[in-house]
């Protein structure tokens, strides 16, 4: 009995020591890890409108001053990012879709009319790494910029594998080898965003 | 067991490598090893979370009671595990973001519990440490040379660097995990075939 409640209590104390460590640590980096998150979030706007490319290497205070001046946000139902790219209006929005084992969540620019992808950037996913993870690299999400978004509800872009994919007129793009399930998880991610958030975001901008 | 420091620093390096003869950490080996900047990342932090979790678990080795020792483990290394990631997102957000879910993957890493059980339950805080961080090191050491080989055949880069000619075929299955369990294998097998006959 006695043994018994040692365990109890040995095990209750160690918890909460540990779980006040770490309440600790995590309070005192919250404040850098939201900057840092929101700084992630910025240069990805950037990116998706084409401001910034993925290898530029910018200082916290280029990105905010960039985006200052390029970026303006709308804020209604959804928030909606707006910004002139070659004298054109774009939109930016994040849309949120289940990938193979949890929720994409991504930034798509398209051109005012919705005939084109401006840009797209995975702002968080949990996909393997190495497989589905790799949606993060150039070779992937470069291959949207300006691609033709297809007046098929079903597919708006097709995320295909051995079929060429080099024209932006094909609303195609080559899936990743050995990612399938996460590529087709892309695909409906624009489908959602097309089909389901876009009008949201027309509603907020006009 | 060897007790001195450095025989206990080597003996988990090659003679009692956790991966080719103790053959644990094997999930982890496959997923990771498809890319040399993933895999070191990963063996950096397990070499931190196997050290430090050995080192508190050996240190409270006289309190814990036997009975629930195991929770208290895996208390500790998730402990280690969560501070990790939050130092990483912190201050080094380019290597968190690489890093991803793999901080995750280290709670499941059989090697740390194992070298809890094995290990620090009945020695001091220091040879555990010393115990730790070696194991976490030949961990490493295998999953780099995993690595090496299937990033050099499966994308023709080495870090991210193109090293083999643009007109270089990728091996897909190179990229994908059944290469990960030849090339173990294959490691396994060379490196077991002296070192067995030994004995």
């Amino acid at each position: 009995m006695k043994d018994k409640l040692y365990s109890v209590v040995f095990t209750f104390l160690l918890s909460t020591f540990f779980v006040l460590v770490l309440a600790a640590i995590n309070a005192l980096a919250s404040s850098r890890i939201e900057i840092n998150e929101k700084l992630d979030f910025q240069r990805s706007v950037l990116y998706v409108f084409g401001f910034v490319e993925i290898e530029d290497n910018l200082s916290s205070e280029e990105i905010q001053s960039l985006y200052a001046e390029k970026i303006t946000e709308l804020t209604g139902e959804i928030t909606v990012y707006v910004a002139t790219v070659k004298g054109e209006k774009n939109y930016a929005f994040t849309v949120q879709s289940p990938g193979l084992w949890g929720t994409i969540t991504g930034l798509v620019a398209v051109s005012s009319d919705a005939s084109r992808i401006v840009g797209i950037d995975f702002v968080s996913h949990s996909e393997t790494p190495g497989l589905g993870g790799r949606i993060d690299e150039k070779s992937f999400k470069e291959q949207f910029r300006d691609e033709r978004i297809s007046q098929d509800r079903n597919l708006r872009i097709a995320v295909v594998s051995g079929i060429d994919t080099s024209s932006n007129d094909d609303s195609r793009v080559d899936a990743i080898t050995g990612a399938t399930r996460t590529s087709e998880a892309v695909g409906k991610l624009i489908n959602k965003a097309i089909n389901e958030i876009f009008p949201t975001v027309l509603k907020v901008v006009n | 067991m060897a007790d001195s420091k450095r025989e206990t620093f080597f003996a988990n390096i090659w003679k009692n490598n956790p991966v080719i003869v103790q053959i644990l950490g094997i999930c982890s080996a496959l997923a990771v090893t498809n890319n040399l900047t993933n895999t070191l990342i990963m063996g950096i932090g397990l070499i931190f979370t196997t050290g430090f979790s050995s080192l508190t678990i050996a240190a409270l080795r006289k309190y814990i009671p036997k009975n629930v020792r195991m929770m208290i483990q895996v208390l500790i290394i998730a402990t280690y595990v969560i501070i990790l990631d939050i130092v990483l997102k912190a201050y080094l957000p380019g290597i968190s973001k690489a890093l991803g879910p793999y901080v995750g993957l280290i709670i499941t890493n059989c090697i740390i519990m194992g070298r809890a059980e094995a290990y620090a339950q009945s020695h001091g805080p220091v040879l555990s440490f010393i115990d730790g961080v070696s194991a976490g090191i030949g961990y490493s050491l295998i999953l780099l040379a995993v690595a090496f080989v299937r990033e050099l055949l499966g994308f023709g880069s080495l870090f991210g660097l193109r090293v083999l000619p643009e007109g270089f075929t990728p091996w897909v299955i190179m990229i994908t995990a059944p290469s990960a369990f030849f090339i173990i294998g294959a490691i396994i097998w060379i490196a077991r075939t002296p070192f067995v006959k030994k004995k």
